[in-house]
């Protein structure tokens, strides 16, 4: 009991839902609203007189609220007995008030002729004396016995007053009486009470409980405006990727083969010579798919360093800040690189491309001598085990908070959902968030993973977007995996992305499918939930590529690249390599691609 | 010798004219565009020796949108009935429509005769191709003349290409036909023209003769060509156009003669148009909307019938907020948006539906009454592959029968809905390759009582009936098996006893009554000192007590002799002692007050005096009161 903050405080996954946070006062007037107020008078009225019920009624309101005050999710058990309390707070003051009111009506227009009720009356039996006058107001025949056996209990009582006459009840009784016009005027502001809370219940249900949370609106001087982007995002999916895609790897290539283009090629025949070239330009194309997987200085020195020991940490932090240099000739080659080979500049480009892996490759050989020899083995493995593994099912990644949605709304598998029990199943998900794109391309892949959706609210001013949640995937993933760590995204213990933010942080898979040509938009990348320019404003994406992007930017799906091209550059790599590395080590040596 | 065309589709039209007449045949025409096309010819057929020659076919090819129009004149001389129309299998495959008329007079003088009928031959001695014969309403005589109106319309003859473009790319499709009509008739003179929706052209298979001006391609003219003759030609084009094809589209109309006709829409649709490779940028896509996704599929217009009301446009997941109407009296235009805008390959899948009022479309003829509706899908420039029609007619409906301008299977089904005992009769009407000109009205005859209209209602009125009865019946009917066994008869005798004592009760509680008037009254008296008003309490007071004393008796006496009541009367006679007991002692205080009150003694004297009596009083009331209570719980 004294601990009961522990798992909201130190297991993050359940620190991480909001649901979990211990509730604020205005929660609970949000919530409950007067019932706040009416509870404590409920309490009270329970000890008057205390009974069995009474006093379970009070333990019951007891411990609710004790464990309301742990998490805001536990606000369902205080409700009922909230509800409870108040209204026997209510049904009291009622009872009083109007008691009260007969007491002087009655009292006031008193029937000379009535002599029962008369004396009922005088004996401030208000309860049975209610009864008795209306009874004898209507004053039927046939009601009379009824009448009469009523006054005859009143009596009883009325008799137990006087024979044993204890004078505390007395003098209670005498005090329950109020004057007229406070008795009125409190009934009518209990009245109104209750009307608010009808009113604040209905706003309420509709606005915080029931509101579609997939639906967005919001009301600005030109009207209602709707934000129907999650829907939008779950209806691509579900018509615009296969449910049980078996992919294969080496399918990618199939695709390619003058198979699937024969009909192109016959046409081209009938056209004559002069399409011929069409042809041609066909066998380019595809030779010259533009996809490079090339990028892998940052992500083979994060993998090397991944495995945890501090001396490799440092050092790929150290060359990460070279890495932004070697991705950025990358990028200007990419620019360059003609996706239309029509222009003609196809095979010039690829040799430049050519170029410059191989000037990487020097420059990690350098830098990273053995730690990148192994970090290519395993890579070289890694790309083995993926063209045996030919049938891959195909997943949707997200943060789990989408997995319902993804499930029912695209009819899609989901990697993680909100019914997932396996904290790491939820801290690999965090954890390839939390990682350069390199890393978490290898653990999607490892998970089938083909679709990597996003929601990103700094376009429109979504507070709850993945960039909001981001800490929580760290915290969650580093509680696995102990080599993502939190002080890493944090600049000064604070959280930002701004210019100031950790270059981790810039570089981790997240930040950048959240803002990948996000500063396209403005010309300075201005996200207006953290109101503050993004750090990292021009860069590329090697491992993904945007597939769709809802209208208001607020869910962005990526698929993640396959590896064909990679492939073709490796066996150039491996060959430069083959004197370095021996075919022992290739085989003993497998690495898990999260660690 | 074509080949067969890709899933693309095309509408080119083709007219063709032929005017002088020669003794050779002229080749057929064929057109293979990318979505579908419409072609349309004019066979002007002038009958001079036995030969049948065709004049100048003009053909006009119009890939405007992604319909291509092609005309062409002809002029036939021959002594025949029937005029044929060969198509290549590949085109044939993808013909969706055909329409040939008779046409008289040029420009705007001219007429057109209703639909000719058009048969499938299979001629022999001739070319493996597809045969349409044309009856003519009358032979067509030496020397005569005749101008044919051949409107046809292809679908899945544009080929994009290339297969895949990326958001930036223009799409362009290819088109291949021959440059010369196909016809096992001789053509004197013919032409093509090939109309192109934007004025650009990546390529196009240079013949002589050839014009390219604008956004039209022209061929010929081409004079004395023999039959069958097929030099082939590609135009390489851009089309921007979105290809939108329904593959599915399953249209419900649900006829309720309660005066509303419920259209129910449900699309299937894909972009059929190059499909998109790579990325889909939002930024490119919002930024310049019109080259980053200058062939995305952004909107759909529907016209409804003018008065549809209660349209909704949703999808599985709910509605979809992006829809607009724009009424007049003439039509209503529903205009909607997919939730994304399609690119090439995309899919989607939606419902539209609403409801129009019945006396606009429901009639009655000899007897019978018909609906008359459109067939097609209310969207522009859409293909629909496969299409179901389903017209659920109200049940009891007899004697269905379809009436529609063009040849579609034909099924019936049952469907059960709310208060249906045997379904209502589904007559489904099922078609390939629809195109908009396939928006023609069709009706479905049947018969229908008006009294069956009231059916449901009765129904429901009968059931609720028959449950009330039910009801009533169950609360009244004795089921008991034995009226003689011995928990039956036990069970009536302790209804009887516990009546008794009710009124035994009742008869109590009076009493009691009368002795706190009796009370009141001494209170009266002590206030007032009115002697005489005391005293006629206590004789009414007496009085009452008198009868009650005689009803009690038989109560008494009943509860006695009743074996069930025995446990109780040992209770009620105590009580009876009691309340007599009580009553004495009611009545002595009574006296003694009066006595006193007569006597002019002081309160506290009278106090005194009747202090005893009324402890007894109170003591005697509270056992009473016990006693009744005891009573009452059982």
């Amino acid at each position: 009991m004294e601990n009961r903050t522990y798992a909201s405080k130190y297991i993050p996954i359940i620190a991480s839902v909001s649901e979990h946070q211990p509730p604020t006062w205005p929660s609970y007037f949000m919530d409950i609203n007067v019932l706040a107020f009416l509870v404590p008078a409920g309490i009270v009225a329970c000890f008057l007189p205390l009974s069995d019920a009474s006093s379970f009624a009070v333990l019951y309101i007891v411990t609710s609220v004790y464990f309301s005050g742990v998490m805001v999710r536990l606000m369902l058990v205080l409700a009922p007995a909230a509800c409870i309390m108040s209204g026997i707070a209510l049904s009291e003051a009622f009872d009083v008030f109007t008691r009260s009111i007969k007491f002087h009506l009655v009292g006031t227009t008193q029937n000379p002729q009535d002599n029962v009720s008369e004396f009922i009356m005088q004996v401030n039996q208000a309860g049975d004396a209610a009864k008795v006058t209306q009874n004898d107001v209507k004053s039927e025949k046939s009601e009379d016995t009824v009448k009469e056996r009523s006054s005859r209990k009143s009596k009883k009582k009325d008799k137990e007053n006087i024979e044993k006459p204890s004078l505390v009840s007395r003098v209670e009784k005498r005090l329950l009486v109020l004057p007229l016009e406070t008795s009125v005027m409190a009934v009518f502001l209990l009245v109104l009470l209750g009307a608010f809370y009808v009113v604040h219940c209905v706003w309420v249900a509709a606005e915080a409980y029931s509101a579609p949370s997939i639906v967005l609106t919001s009301r600005s001087h030109d009207g209602l405006h709707v934000f129907d982007d999650f829907r939008e995002a779950y209806a691509w999916l579900s018509h615009n990727t296969e449910v049980d895609d078996k992919v294969k790897w080496s399918d990618s290539f199939a695709l390619r083969t003058p198979t699937d283009v024969s009909g192109i090629s016959f046409i081209a025949r009938e056209m004559g010579e002069d399409y011929f070239w069409w042809w041609n330009k066909l066998s380019v194309t595809d030779e010259f798919d533009p996809i490079i997987l090339d990028d892998i200085d940052e992500c083979n020195e994060w993998l090397a360093s991944g495995v945890g020991e501090p001396r490799t940490y440092t050092r790929s932090k150290k060359r990460k800040e070279s890495s932004t240099s070697s991705s950025s000739c990358l990028r200007v080659s990419k620019k360059k690189e003609p996706i239309i080979p029509r222009k003609g500049k196809g095979k010039r480009k690829r040799l430049a491309l050519v170029d410059e892996e191989s000037e990487e490759e020097e420059f990690e050989d350098s830098v990273s001598g053995d730690q990148e020899d192994e970090a290519m083995e395993d890579e070289d493995e890694m790309d083995a085990d993926d063209s045996d593994d030919d049938e891959l099912e195909d997943y949707v990644a997200s943060w789990w908070d989408y997995g319902y949605q993804t499930t029912a709304m695209a009819n899609r598998t989901v990697i993680v959902d909100n019914n997932t029990w396996n904290n790491t199943h939820i801290a690999t998900v965090g954890t390839a968030m939390s990682s350069p794109e390199k890393a978490a391309w290898d653990i999607f892949s490892s998970l089938d993973v083909k679709y990597v959706l996003v929601v990103f609210g700094g376009l429109v001013g979504y507070p709850s977007d993945d960039i909001n949640k981001f800490l929580w995937m760290v915290r969650i993933g580093g509680g696995v995996f102990p080599h993502i760590k939190e002080p890493d995204y944090l600049r000064d213990g604070q959280y930002r992305i701004d210019s100031q933010a950790t270059p981790t942080m810039l570089n981790s898979l997240m930040y950048k499918l959240s803002y990948f040509r996000f500063v396209e938009t403005d010309g300075r990348g201005y996200d207006r939930v953290r109101n503050t320019e993004i750090g990292k404003k021009h860069f590329k994406l090697t491992h993904f590529e945007e597939v769709f992007t809802t209208h208001h930017w607020m869910v962005r799906i990526y698929k993640l690249k396959s590896p064909k091209n990679r492939i073709r550059g490796k066996t150039k790599r491996s060959k430069s390599k083959s004197g370095t590395s021996t075919s022992s080590k290739r085989i003993t040596r497998k690495r898990n691609p999260w660690q | 010798m074509f080949t067969s065309t890709p899933t693309a589709v095309l509408i080119p039209a083709t007219l063709f004219r032929e005017r002088n007449c020669t003794n050779e045949s002229t080749p057929p025409r064929s057109l293979s565009t990318l979505h579908f096309r419409i072609f349309h010819a004019f066979l002007q057929c002038l009958l001079r020796s036995r030969d049948f020659q065709i004049g100048s076919p003009d053909r006009f090819i119009i890939t405007d949108s992604s319909i291509h129009y092609i005309a062409q004149e002809n002029n036939g001389v021959e002594a025949v009935s029937k005029v044929l129309l060969p198509y290549p299998e590949n085109q044939a495959k993808n013909l969706a429509f055909l329409l040939v008329t008779i046409t008289e007079g040029k420009g705007k003088t001219k007429t057109s005769s209703d639909r000719l009928p058009v048969d499938v031959i299979h001629p022999e001695g001739m070319p493996s191709l597809t045969w349409y014969a044309v009856s003519l309403p009358k032979e067509l005589s030496k020397g005569g003349s005749l101008t044919l109106e051949v409107k046809a319309v292809f679908t899945h003859l544009l080929t994009p290409f290339p297969e895949k473009i990326t958001q930036a790319d223009a799409q362009l499709v290819a088109f291949q036909d021959s440059a010369h009509y196909l016809s096992p008739y001789a053509v004197k003179v013919q032409s093509l023209t090939v109309k192109l929706p934007e004025p650009k052209v990546e390529s196009y298979t240079k013949l002589e003769n050839t014009k390219f001006s604008g956004s039209e391609i022209k061929y010929g003219p081409y004079e004395n060509i023999p039959p069958f003759s097929l030099p082939t030609i590609i135009v390489h084009f851009a089309n921007n156009k979105p290809f939108s094809v329904a593959q599915e589209l399953v249209r419900e109309i649900e006829v309720s003669h309660w005066g509303n006709v419920q259209v129910t829409e449900n699309y299937n649709l894909i972009h059929a148009g190059a499909e998109l490779k790579g990325e889909f940028s939002r930024l490119d896509y919002e930024e310049r909307p019109h080259v980053r996704g200058a062939s995305a599929l952004r909107s759909l217009v529907a016209r409804l019938p003018a008065r549809a009301h209660s349209i909704y446009y949703r999808d599985e997941i709910g509605n979809i907020s992006t829809s607009n109407v724009y009424s007049d009296s003439v039509k209503t235009l529903l205009e909607i948006e997919p939730r994304y805008p399609m690119f090439g390959g995309w899919r989607t899948a939606f419902t539209i539906g609403y409801g129009l009022p019945l006396q606009d479309f429901l009639f009655k003829s000899e007897g019978k009454r018909f609906l008359d509706i459109t067939f097609g899908c209310p969207m522009n420039d859409m293909v629909i592959e496969n299409i179901y029609v389903k017209v659920v007619l109200p049940e009891g409906s007899k004697d269905i029968s379809v009436v529609a301008p063009f040849p579609s299977k034909e099924t019936r089904e049952a469907k059960l809905s709310h208060l249906d005992i045997a379904g209502r009769p589904v007559v489904v009407l099922e078609k390939k390759n629809v195109v908009p000109e396939h928006n023609q009205n069709f009706q479905v005859y049947y018969r229908f009582s008006s009294l069956s209209l009231l059916r449901e209602p009765l129904m429901l009125v009968f059931g609720f009936l028959l449950f009330f009865v039910a009801c009533i019946a169950y609360v009244h009917a004795d089921l008991t098996i034995s009226k003689s066994s011995s928990s039956y008869i036990a069970k009536l005798q302790w209804d009887e006893v516990q009546t008794a004592i009710q009124q035994f009760q009742n008869i109590m509680n009076r009493v009691l009554v009368i002795h706190n008037k009796l009370d009141a009254s001494l209170r009266d008296l002590s206030r007032t000192g009115d002697v005489q008003a005391c005293k006629a309490a206590r004789k009414t007071a007496d009085a009452f007590l008198k009868e009650l004393t005689k009803e009690l008796k038989p109560l008494l006496s009943f509860l006695q002799s009743s074996p069930q009541a025995l446990h109780i009367v040992a209770k009620v006679e105590e009580l009876v002692v009691k309340e007599k007991e009580l009553q004495e002692k009611v009545m002595l205080k009574h006296s003694m007050v009066v006595d006193s009150y007569e006597k002019k003694s002081g309160g506290k004297d009278i106090d005194n005096r009747i202090a005893a009596v009324q402890q007894k009083i109170t003591l005697l009331r509270q056992e009473v009161d016990d006693l009744l209570e005891v009573i009452d719980e059982i």
